[in-house]
């Protein structure tokens, strides 16, 4: 398994370098009409598991839950490894990633972006603290009031970037947060399944309701889009119901899950495949969500106005986005394997 | 007895020298665009293309082509779309290191250096305006790159070269600025001197006595996405 990960993040960092090196921006598939692609999609993604890692590792550190202690350390790896994991992603999405850290340098605070990167860099220092400590008590209590609040602020801030933009009506809506901070919520029960987290039934009740509110929330999005009078609105639906993408969000993110899901007995077998076929759905929606905005041009006679590389509205990621990102991932997921081995064996 | 008419470039010429006498704060470039006049010739692309050497997939004036009714009553309808300049833009908002922003003139502008690339202004403007430089040549895979490619181009009164791979403004985000050089040289944008109608007027639209706010008066004005409160100051005359 380790064996498999470390391949593909040495293949996923030798693609990385090669664009950075040498194709450049020729190499991907995103472009001027639809600017932002798969790499936006998994740090989004990312940054969302993120906040749910932190959510379920706080509910040890902040409220002292002891069904939640075995996981509170893994959780909050996790929720590290994520951050961390999202940024190269998000770099390699730049025209220009070594300017990337003057959002931090230089940050221009009326946009929602270096809020949300000031967030994740104080929770990746207040996560290390928390790391310290083994037990709950007086002092995680407030590095994880901090670190929760933290989590909730970089997932809000994240979804004012999309819910901000006029351009694209089916961004600009005050839904977008709490669709945004419920994933999150989704996304951090699924890795308490996955954790092997104990008390199966309260994981299963908390995840199906979550689950329940997330699918309602997606599935609520597209029926208002396919009624909307706005033609952009109505093209993202029908964009959205032609997308494998979608279908795949509806099997693994609503079909199974909510199928194991409905099982008062469930087997903690069954808990984990729902957990994983959610996490996978959840991404998929992410995807759709992100994609879906660009699949139709500002004016309808744009796209034959002038063409060029970049100014067409059909978009599937390339090889090196794709590449890229599974290196990226496989390269987290191997972090997190041997950071967890590393503390089982200190 | 034919009354002389005075060609409307060497108005808006006298009418821009007047303007570059007051201070910048005090000037509001803005454009007219009237539909009836233009015939869809592409000048105007062709001159922003050339002028700036444009690399493929960057374009800042492209003229969008429409076909209104059925035959045989058919017009055909062309809007040339070149940055709106809003007064309130939707793209400088997002931006997260200020790279881009509106001068006190209203032109909005983009500072190729400190620009990071991350496009949120080109998917943050709702009128398709900003386009990126992907690093891409028109003659790549040819016998060799031919110089006016890499040559040195001038935007924002700064010379700008792409020949190396991974520096500005290549990777960058480009719009339409009015040709801000060419008016701080007391020149108008290329795309009204090259306009063959005569369909696009430029000017200070604080001097009620320019020709750019005078043809405005007793015409049907048409402003994209009004809804939107972008405040565009590009108006389209119908």
């Amino acid at each position: 398994m380790k064996i498999i990960l470390a391949i593909l993040a040495l293949g996923g960092t030798a693609l990385a370098i090669g664009k950075i090196a040498i194709w450049g921006d020729s190499a991907v598939n995103y472009g001027s009409y639809v600017p932002w692609g798969l790499w936006v999609a998994s740090y989004g993604f990312l940054i969302t598991f993120a906040a749910g890692s932190a959510l379920v590792a706080n509910m040890y550190y902040v409220f002292g839950q002891k069904d939640y202690r075995k996981t509170a350390r893994p959780a909050l790896l996790l929720a590290i490894i994520s951050l961390i994991t999202a940024l190269p992603i998000i770099g390699m999405d730049l025209g220009h990633p070594l300017r990337g850290f003057m959002i931090l340098l230089a940050p221009d605070f009326r946009a929602f972006l270096p809020w949300a990167v000031w967030s994740y860099l104080i929770i990746l220092v207040v996560s290390l603290f928390l790391l310290k400590n083994d037990k709950a008590g007086k002092d995680t209590r407030l590095l994880g009031k901090l670190s929760l609040s933290l989590a909730v602020l970089f997932v809000t801030f994240e979804a004012l970037h999309f819910g901000t933009i006029i351009a694209h009506p089916v961004w600009n809506s005050a839904m977008t947060i709490p669709l945004f901070l419920a994933t999150a919520i989704v996304l951090g029960y699924c890795i308490l399944a996955l954790l092997k987290a104990e008390n199966l039934k309260h994981i299963r009740t908390m995840l199906i309701v979550h689950l329940l509110i997330v699918d309602l929330m997606e599935i609520g999005r597209l029926v208002v889009e396919w009624y909307s009078s706005e033609p952009s609105m109505q093209t993202a639906a029908k964009y959205a119901l032609a997308s494998p993408v979608f279908w795949v969000f509806l099997a693994l993110g609503i079909v199974l899950p909510v199928a194991l899901l409905s099982n008062r007995e469930i087997s903690s077998t069954a808990l984990r495949i729902a957990a994983a076929a959610t996490i996978i759905g959840l991404l998929a929606a992410k995807y759709e969500f992100v994609t879906s905005a660009f699949v139709s041009a500002q004016f309808a006679e744009l796209p034959t106005a002038f063409s060029g590389p970049g100014l067409s509205l059909h978009y599937t990621p390339s090889g090196l986005e794709v590449g890229v990102m599974i290196g990226f991932l496989a390269a987290g997921a191997l972090a997190f394997l041997w950071s967890v081995q590393t503390s089982k064996d200190s | 007895m034919v009354p002389k008419m005075e060609d409307p470039v060497v108005t808006m010429l006298d009418d821009l020298a007047k303007a570059l006498k007051r201070p910048r704060s005090k000037r509001k470039w803005g454009m007219v665009i009237d539909k009836k006049k233009c015939s869809g010739c592409h000048a105007c692309t062709v001159a922003c293309v050339s002028e700036y050497k444009l690399p493929p997939g960057v374009v800042y004036r492209p003229v969008m082509e429409k076909e209104i009714g059925k035959y045989p009553n058919v017009t055909r309808e062309f809007t040339p779309r070149p940055c709106m300049q809003c007064d309130d833009p939707p793209c400088v908002k997002p931006c997260p290191v200020n790279a881009t922003f509106k001068r006190s003139d209203g032109i909005v502008v983009i500072d190729y250096n400190k620009c990071i690339g991350c496009r949120s202004c080109v998917a943050s403007c709702p009128y398709g305006a900003r386009t990126i430089d992907l690093g891409q040549y028109y003659t790549e895979n040819t016998p060799r790159l031919e110089q006016y490619e890499i040559t040195q181009t001038y935007e924002y009164n700064k010379s700008w070269n792409r020949s190396q791979k991974n520096e500005s403004p290549i990777g960058n985000a480009h719009k339409c600025h009015f040709c801000t050089n060419r008016i701080a040289e007391g020149l108008l944008p290329l795309c009204v001197t090259t306009c063959l109608g005569r369909a696009t007027y430029f000017g200070d639209l604080n001097n009620p006595d320019a020709l750019v706010s005078r043809v405005l008066r007793g015409r049907n004005v048409e402003i994209l996405k009004e809804e939107l409160g972008t405040h565009p100051k590009v108006y389209y005359l119908t």
